[in-house]
């Protein structure tokens, strides 16, 4: 299935970049590596079709900014971003800004593999099957408490902030969290995150 | 970490912390102000004012003091019961005000106005014609007379004494409850000794009034003595003239001798105005301890919220120091997880792919080790045993850290200039701890400077003197600048800034900053960049510093 697919991997720390050639060569993926997002963008009309993943935070320009730049030169490659711990708001505005997912560190080879399987699958239009209506659909499942907490979520607020803001205990929110998950079942935050901009246009979106 | 941070070292290092301290130095100040602290100009000014006030009324009811007025028997009743309130409250806030100061001073002037709040009653019972046709307790013909002639005798020395004893070595040592309890024992007997010579001794003392409304010539002319008295402590208190409640005791002095230069025949011009002045001498110092008590409240109230809002402040940068150390501990420990997870799919292969499983396992010892190291890299910016500070010429530091960075100032295309003062600034500080901040700062400049084109990347380093006490080093660069928005967020964690420098975050470098006593300002330069001061404080001559040999950070 990979046979035709490129992945470009951007990321500054040399160690997981590596880590992450030898896995996705393993995988049967061809590789380019990327040390900037600089350099990948000044191949941006060259770029092999497949799919993009980037680190969020890098020196010079950030994962965000390359998203951005890419959809503004017309380039539509699938990207993914890995962010740190703390980046989720800036990871839930990707998502926004077109991003097809983002890896919270530290993740396993096989999270990112079936990430990546699920983008490229995104690329051919096999995820069609989930239009606006049944997005909306699920989302009428949940109360109106667990649509607050998902309002919060979405907009890239963790369980204490969420807590906090409603005035309620972070266990509440982490049992409104579980149950809002299995009625859309949504397999985390990206997922989420996709199901409120398939459900509401992007312009009325937080 | 905090845990170490020595109170000397941090002390002033933070505008809000500064803030914080100086207002409570003056606090202390002003905990006793009203007695040590020289008056300000507007309050000489007021005291003045009142003080002419005062002068001018007698100087125009003078002539006509002797004319009669009706006669209102529950006026002497009225004022006297003012007097004792205010005069009582008085003496418990000056009271209070000895408690801290431990002058003897104001213990005798709390004692004299104790005095005053008693003496007032038996005046009262005593005057004919308020309570009794001729006065209570058996009261004679002489004995509200000799009251007031003693009261207005026994409160002039209790300024004159404050006045001699205003300086501020006379303190009391031993317990301040003794002392208070002591005072208040001698000034309740001398009332009730007064009280007890007035009326039993009525018939053996020298006659002032002929009878209730008619005065002899000794009562005439005894008030004058009285008000001598009074000039003496005015002149006594002018001479010393040294603080906020010697300033208004002479006012008061004004307004006794104005009350004793018209007090004439009972229920005349002069009567009803002198004691007026008596209700004003009761009340002058009562406004002033009153106005200076909610000063004081308002002071410590806004220092409270001051050192909360600095708490705040510190607990915000542990966490973005926190923040800052998880990120660079993460990035290892998120490829020991990719590695180790990539290896288990090596040995699922069939056959397992041993040897590239051997390696990835090679290499998450290695990333192991640098989870490790980073930690190390913390540690010895805080170790314990590089808590002393030495002299640290700046000039040299800046041009040892360009020296490290030619490298990657050239790869990067970058141009330096540096501006350093002629003659070398010493701080005291940490070698190695300043030299990681500098570096940190430098980085970030040149992966700011990353974004604009090449021939306009251009660092400059300059030093310069603040106010005497303090160097500034500071790092500009021609980048984007800083957002002013995030100007003011860009020390609290990477999180909501521009992922500049990757090694020790900004956050830490203000951490170490504010320990040498410092403070670390960015802002935008004036034609654009991102600017960084670095302001620490300059190192005692280095000759008294070997000879203290202290590790001290100045003030």
């Amino acid at each position: 299935m990979a046979s035709n697919s490129v992945i470009h991997v951007v990321e500054d720390d040399r160690s997981m970049r590596e880590s992450l050639v030898e896995l996705l060569e393993d995988a049967g993926y061809a590789v380019r590596a990327y040390t900037r997002a600089e350099e990948l963008l000044a191949r941006d009309a060259a770029l092999e079709p497949g799919c993009i993943v980037s680190d969020m935070r890098m020196p010079g320009m950030d994962g965000l900014t390359l998203l951005r730049r890419l959809r503004a030169s017309g380039s539509t490659l699938p990207l993914m971003l890995i962010t740190g711990h703390g980046d989720v708001s800036m990871a839930v505005r990707a998502m926004k800004a077109g991003a097809v997912d983002f890896l919270e560190k530290p993740f396993d080879a096989d999270a990112l593999l079936a990430a990546i399987n699920e983008a490229l699958r995104h690329r051919a239009g096999e995820m069609g099957e989930e239009d606006d209506e049944t997005a909306r659909q699920r989302l009428l499942k949940l109360t109106p408490r667990e649509h607050e907490v998902f309002d919060y979520l979405v907009a890239g607020q963790s369980n204490k902030e969420i807590a906090a803001r409603m005035g309620i205990s972070p266990r509440t929110v982490e049992f409104h969290r579980a149950h809002i998950m299995e009625k859309t079942a949504a397999k985390g935050l990206p997922d989420l995150v996709r199901l409120s901009l398939l459900a509401r246009p992007p312009q009325s979106a937080k | 970490m905090t845990g170490r941070v020595d109170p000397k070292l941090s002390n002033g290092a933070h505008a809000a912390r500064e803030r914080a301290l100086a207002s409570l130095d003056s606090l202390d100040d002003a905990s006793v102000g009203l007695v040590n602290l020289p008056p300000t100009a507007i309050q000489i000014k007021s005291a003045l004012a009142v003080g002419a006030g005062i002068l001018m009324a007698v100087a125009v009811v003078a002539p006509f003091a002797a004319t009669p007025l009706p006669r209102f028997a529950a006026f002497i009743p009225f004022l006297n019961a003012t007097i004792l309130v205010t005069d009582l409250v008085t003496a418990i806030l000056l009271f209070a005000q000895f408690s801290i100061s431990r002058s003897r001073g104001v213990l005798v002037l709390a004692g004299g106005y104790l005095f005053t709040a008693l003496i007032v009653i038996p005046h009262a019972l005593t005057f004919p014609g308020a309570f009794s046709p001729t006065g209570l307790l058996g009261a004679g013909v002489q004995t509200t007379a000799w009251l007031y002639i003693l009261w207005h005798l026994v409160f002039p020395l209790a300024l004159l004494t404050y006045a001699a004893l205003e300086d501020s070595k006379f303190t009391v040592r031993g317990s301040i409850r003794s002392a208070i309890a002591y005072c208040v024992g001698i000034t309740v007997s001398l009332a009730l000794g007064i009280v007890w010579i007035t009326t039993a001794g009525d018939p053996f003392l020298p006659r002032l009034f002929v009878n209730a409304s008619e005065l002899t010539p000794l009562g005439t002319y005894i008030p004058t003595f009285d008000l001598l008295i009074c000039v003496i402590a005015l002149a006594f208190l002018w001479l010393r003239r040294r603080s906020v409640l010697g300033l208004w005791l002479m006012v008061v002095a004004c307004a006794l001798i104005g009350e004793l230069a018209i007090t004439v025949v009972r229920f005349s011009l002069g009567f009803y105005v002198s004691r007026v002045l008596s209700v004003a001498t009761s009340a002058i110092v009562l406004v002033i301890l009153l106005s200076e008590t909610t000063g004081l409240y308002m002071h410590l109230a806004r220092t409270n919220q001051m050192l909360r809002r600095e708490r705040d402040n510190k607990l915000m940068n542990i966490e973005a120091v926190v923040a800052s150390i998880s990120h660079e501990v993460k990035q290892p420990l998120a490829t020991i997880v990719m590695r180790s997870s990539t290896a288990l799919r090596f040995l699922g292969h069939a056959p397992p792919d041993l040897e590239k499983a051997r390696s990835a396992l090679k290499k998450i010892v290695n990333d192991g080790h640098r989870a490790s190291q980073i930690f190390d890299n913390i540690r010895d910016l805080f170790r314990a045993n590089d808590q002393t500070r030495v002299p640290v010429n700046v000039n040299k530091m800046i041009l040892g850290v360009l020296d490290m960075l030619q490298g990657e100032l050239a790869e990067h295309h970058v141009a330096t200039r540096t501006e350093l003062m002629p003659e070398p600034t010493l701080v005291m500080g940490h070698q190695g701890q300043l030299q990681e901040v500098l570096l940190n700062l430098i980085r970030n400049a040149i992966e700011a400077m990353d974004e604009t084109k090449v021939d306009v990347r251009e660092l400059r380093l300059s030093t310069a003197s603040r106010d005497h006490d303090g160097a500034i080093i500071s790092v500009l660069d021609t980048g984007p600048g800083i957002d002013p928005e995030r100007l003011s967020s860009i020390f609290d964690a990477f999180v909501t800034t521009k992922p500049r420098g990757m090694g020790l975050g900004l956050a830490i470098c203000r951490m170490i900053v504010e320990r040498h006593g410092g403070r670390l300002v960015a802002s935008s330069g004036d034609k654009g960049g991102a600017l960084f001061q670095l302001v620490l404080p300059i190192a005692p001559d280095a000759d008294e510093f070997s000879d203290r040999g202290s590790p001290a950070a100045q003030d």
